[in-house]
């Protein structure tokens, strides 16, 4: 399992610290939009990595 | 309370029900409901007849009952009539709340309401009910059907926006199912069910989410239909385990429910975040979901049988700017929710919608403004032009979701059936709304006609018997009774006889076994369903008997049926009733105690124990019962009058006196009350002043203006109408008895009007001049009939007969209106003359029932498009003929000739005035 430790923006320009797991979670989905689409990136970034491997 | 700069944030949650979130609030699992609670206030809210969600979701966005707005189920049939297609926004009659705040010029935001699709042109970004559904496997193009997002150049970007099922991982299933791993699923297709409620459920916040943060808004709805399809899924197994669920499935899924309620909680803290801390939160859902013993064992084979799973209240809970913190609110229905926001916005709630603002959890004084109706505002207000033809969706993947949940049935191959399928459940679905709304004569020909058709329906004859039972009509609810059980009784010895058969398993192959036991467990349902139609027939049948005093005759029906359901709660509170009719006081509190014990959140059973408790003497528990009924109903007049006497008798003085104000506040016609508060305020508490004013609600001696609001002619109350054109109208004058009624005949005779009248009853003393009747008039709640051939013609039908007027006509109504103590008086000397009466008994009581006779004519007359009104005051009459006879003239069109109309006027006849 690998995972991120992207700094998620949340609201507006306010930027937390917020865990990407390439698995996704349930905090990601109640997140909405921005939780999704960086879970989507995080998701596919480590499916090139795996790819090129 | 400041409204300018109000932003409110709508949230459904279907189905959501306190029983399942209070203990999760209270173990910290649901912290964002906990704070918005905290914040705000918080209360029950009350459902609608039939709990079907499309039908109270519309409810809730309009402020209207179904009969107005239109939307009638699940299915209705597409623009081309031959097919069936999910219910469709377009079939929406009036405007929701985002289209009058958009009329107003706010910025509104609708994602998911049920019914959306096609999405309306807001001036916000709109998205339908059809945004969710996954219609294809991962991987393969997901497309959009035409018409789900508006503006339509944004369907892309929320097309990105949407969650698959497919994408899911077991990071987002195990909180649901923490043993996914050991789930057969090729047997078991349960944990698809999970990933598809989720995923949609996911995808609507994120589109919703996405709005807050990245659009101006003043006003955003949200829908969620997760909460209601996981319950419908997985209730049956949340704890405590039910005695037919097997041992495994439970295990595996009793968590689900509490993860979904969780899993909501978290977007919840997501959506209060974007909102931000000034705007104000709205939270609802259109109904309950029973989560403990109430939860059934079976459901009927009815069509959206699953809606016996609901539960009468489902939540409300707000906050924001002028909204009181952390207190409860009671008596909410969710008709109250759009008259509540448009008071929150300082915009007028239309006098045509069905709820009221929630004033009680307002800080401070608001005033509440009204205005006649939204829908003759004009402008752009974002609904479909009128003339949209529709454009049908591809609907298959929400019908499959709807057979999947058992709303609807699977769709026959045949496309005429399933229109003819719709029409007939959508006109069922709309008597059973006239019945929630108690407009019983409204909904009498639908179930007539339904029975009709369909004699064999249990449904549709059990409805028609209630209809006739509110109607007061108990022969004829007796005669459908008799003769439906004749038909119950038959089917039941066939399927007992079906049922008495074992399967010989040695003897049949595997396939056919299957076969035969499928068969076995349909027949047992059969007979399961059966008796239970047989038993809601003799429970009328028992409810007729007590109305007509025969509570002795009513036992023996109400033992019998317990003997078959002892755990009926309805059963054990009849006959509660029925011992009470016998003043059995001890007999009566043991069956209403045996009803707690079955639902101890039925507040009708706890107000029963009071009244016993009273009769036997036993004052403090009668007052804990009241109490307790109280708590779970507040809105229930005679259980805060029962607290009030129980109070009183154990000297309690001003608790007591407390308690019948707030009764009276409920009810104002409760005339025990306010007898006992002027005894209370007189000789116990020392305050003349009170009891005075309580003496002054039966003066007769003021002007009608200052002491009768409903006698207002050009007042608020009995404003005329724009009159319209009506081909062929009947000309019907109505009134209470003695209101000036003949009079009005007399004038339109003189006028040249034909009169509709048998002349059987005779001019006399009362009634110089001839009283213009016609006896079929007074069998109109039984045959209308004749009523088609009165075209063009003028009859007299008082006030309480206008409901039975069929539908299929149209009506110049000219009601005439009399100061009600005058009309009381009237008809006095009247039976005095007649020597029916004694003179000094004046019928206090009849007043405000003569009140609401009025109150629901005018109601009638302002719900019905074929009806047309003109209020006509009696004393104006006399006083001013020529103007009076004028407007009738001008209401009724035509040749009239008003001199004689005018003559026909004999104000010698004005001598009961005070």
């Amino acid at each position: 399992m690998s995972e991120s430790n992207k700094k998620l923006k949340t609201t507006g320009d306010t930027e937390i610290p917020y865990e990407i797991p390439v698995e996704g979670s349930l905090g990601l989905l109640a997140l909405g939009a921005v939780g999704i689409m960086e879970w989507r990136k995080v998701r596919g970034a480590n499916s090139v990595v795996k790819k090129t491997k | 309370m400041n409204s300018e700069k109000r932003k409110i944030l709508l949230i459904g949650w279907d189905a959501a029900d306190w029983k399942v979130i209070n203990p999760l609030i209270e173990a910290g699992e649901m912290p964002a409901l906990e704070g918005l609670i905290n914040e705000g206030v918080m209360g029950n809210l009350a459902t609608l007849e039939p709990s079907f969600s499309p039908m109270l979701w519309t409810s809730i966005a309009t402020g209207k009952r179904a009969h107005k707005h239109g939307i009638l189920g699940f299915v209705e049939p597409d623009s081309s009539g031959l097919k069936v297609r999910p219910v469709s926004v377009v079939s929406r009659k009036v405007k929701a709340i985002w289209n009058i705040l958009m009329q107003e010029g706010m910025k509104v935001h609708n994602v998911g309401w049920w019914p959306s699709h096609p999405a309306e042109p807001l001036s916000g970004i709109s998205i339908s009910n059809a945004y969710q559904k996954a219609q294809k496997p991962l991987g393969q193009p997901w497309g959009f059907s035409k018409g789900t997002v508006h503006p339509q150049k944004m369907s892309r970007h929320f097309a990105k926006l949407r969650v698959h099922p497919g994408e899911l991982t077991p990071a987002h299933i195990l909180p649901f199912v923490p043993r996914a791993a050991e789930v057969d699923q090729d047997k078991d297709k349960r944990l698809v069910s999970v990933a598809k409620i989720l995923a949609e459920t996911a995808t609507i916040n994120s589109a919703g989410t996405w709005i807050l943060e990245n659009e101006e808004w003043d006003f955003m709805g949200m829908y969620f239909d997760g909460i209601d399809h996981f319950c419908h899924g997985f209730m049956n197994f949340y704890p405590p385990k039910m005695k037919n669920v097997q041992g495994e499935p439970f295990d595996l899924y009793k968590e689900v429910v509490r993860g979904a309620y969780k899993f909501h909680d978290m977007m919840l803290e997501r959506q209060l975040k974007l909102a931000g801390p000034d705007a104000t939160v709205v939270l609802v859902s259109d109904h309950g979901f029973h989560s403990d013993h109430m939860r059934p064992l079976f459901l009927s084979d009815e069509p959206a049988a699953p809606a016996q799973q609901h539960r009468d209240y489902g939540v409300i809970c707000m906050k924001g700017p002028g909204i009181k913190k952390d207190e409860r609110i009671y008596g909410a229905t969710l008709l109250d929710v759009t008259p509540t926001i448009l008071s929150l916005f300082g915009l007028p709630v239309g006098e045509d919608m069905d709820g009221k603002p929630l004033e009680q959890a307002f800080e401070g004084n608001t005033e509440i403004k009204r205005i006649e109706s939204w829908e003759k505002v004009e402008g752009d207000c974002g609904m479909h032009p009128a003339d949209r033809l529709e454009d049908p969706y591809d609907s298959s993947e929400e019908i499959a979701r709807l057979v999947e949940l058992g709303y609807i049935e699977e769709p026959e191959k045949d496309d005429k059936k399933n229109v003819e399928k719709a029409m007939l459940e959508s006109r069922y679905n709309l008597g059973r709304a006239y019945m929630g709304a108690a407009m019983f004569s409204e909904a009498l020909p639908i179930f007539e006609e339904l029975v009709r058709n369909s004699p064999e329906e249990s449904r549709f004859v059990l409805r028609l018997a209630s209809c006739r039972y509110e109607l007061m009509e108990y022969d004829s609810c007796l005669e459908i009774i008799d003769d439906f059980r004749e038909r119950l009784s038959n089917n039941l010895t066939e399927l007992k006889v079906n049922n008495s058969g074992e399967i010989d398993r040695e003897k049949v192959k595997d396939e056919e076994l299957r076969k035969l036991e499928e068969e076995q467990r349909k027949d047992k349902l059969r007979l399961l369903n059966t008796r239970k139609d047989m038993m809601s027939l003799e429970l009328l049948r028992a409810r007729v008997y007590m109305k007509q005093n025969k509570a002795s005759s009513a036992m023996p029906i109400l033992r019998k049926q317990l003997s078959v359901y002892p755990r009926s709660k309805q059963l054990h509170l009849s006959l509660g009733r029925a011992y009470i009719n016998l003043k059995n006081w001890k007999e009566a509190r043991k069956s209403f105690e045996t009803a707690v014990s079955v639902d101890p959140d039925d507040s009708s059973a706890h107000h029963g124990i009071s009244v016993c408790q009273l009769r036997l003497g036993n004052y403090y528990e009668a007052i804990d019962a009241a109490l307790n009924s109280i708590a779970l109903l507040y809105h229930f007049p005679f259980a805060h009058y029962h607290l009030g006497e129980g109070l009183y008798h154990i000297e309690e003085y001003e608790r007591s006196a407390e308690a019948f104000e707030v009764c009276l506040a409920m009810n104002p016609s409760i005339g025990k009350a306010r007898n006992l508060l002027v005894e209370i305020y007189n000789d116990k508490l020392g305050n003349p002043g009170k009891a005075q004013f309580h003496k002054d609600y039966f003066q007769k001696d003021k002007s009608p203006e200052e002491t009768d609001p409903v006698f207002k002619t050009r007042g608020r109350e009995y404003k005329d109408a724009e009159h319209v054109d009506l081909k062929d109208p009947v000309i019907v004058v109505s009134g209470l008895p003695r209101s000036g009624t003949s009079m009005m005949m007399q004038m339109l005779q003189a006028g040249g009007v034909d009169l509709h009248t048998d002349h059987e009853r005779k001019a006399d003393e009362s009634n110089p001049k001839g009283y213009l009747e016609h006896q079929a008039v007074k069998r109109l709640g039984r045959d209308a009939r004749w009523v088609q051939n009165v075209k063009n013609k003028a009859v007299k039908i008082i006030a309480n007969l206008l409901f039975y007027l069929p539908e299929s006509n149209n009506y110049k109504v000219i009601f005439m209106l009399r100061h009600i103590d005058e009309v009381i008086n009237s008809q006095q000397q009247m039976l005095i003359r007649n020597n029916k009466k004694d003179a000094e008994n004046y019928p206090t009581s009849l007043a405000s029932s003569y009140r609401r006779t009025l109150e629901k004519a005018r109601g009638w007359a302002k719900g019905r498009h074929n009806v047309d009104i003109l209020y006509v005051n009696y004393s104006d009459v006399i006083e001013a003929p020529r103007k009076e006879a004028g407007r009738v003239a001008d209401f009724l069109g035509g040749d009239i000739h008003m001199e004689n109309m005018i003559d026909a006027v004999d104000n010698k006849l004005y001598r009961t005035k005070n």
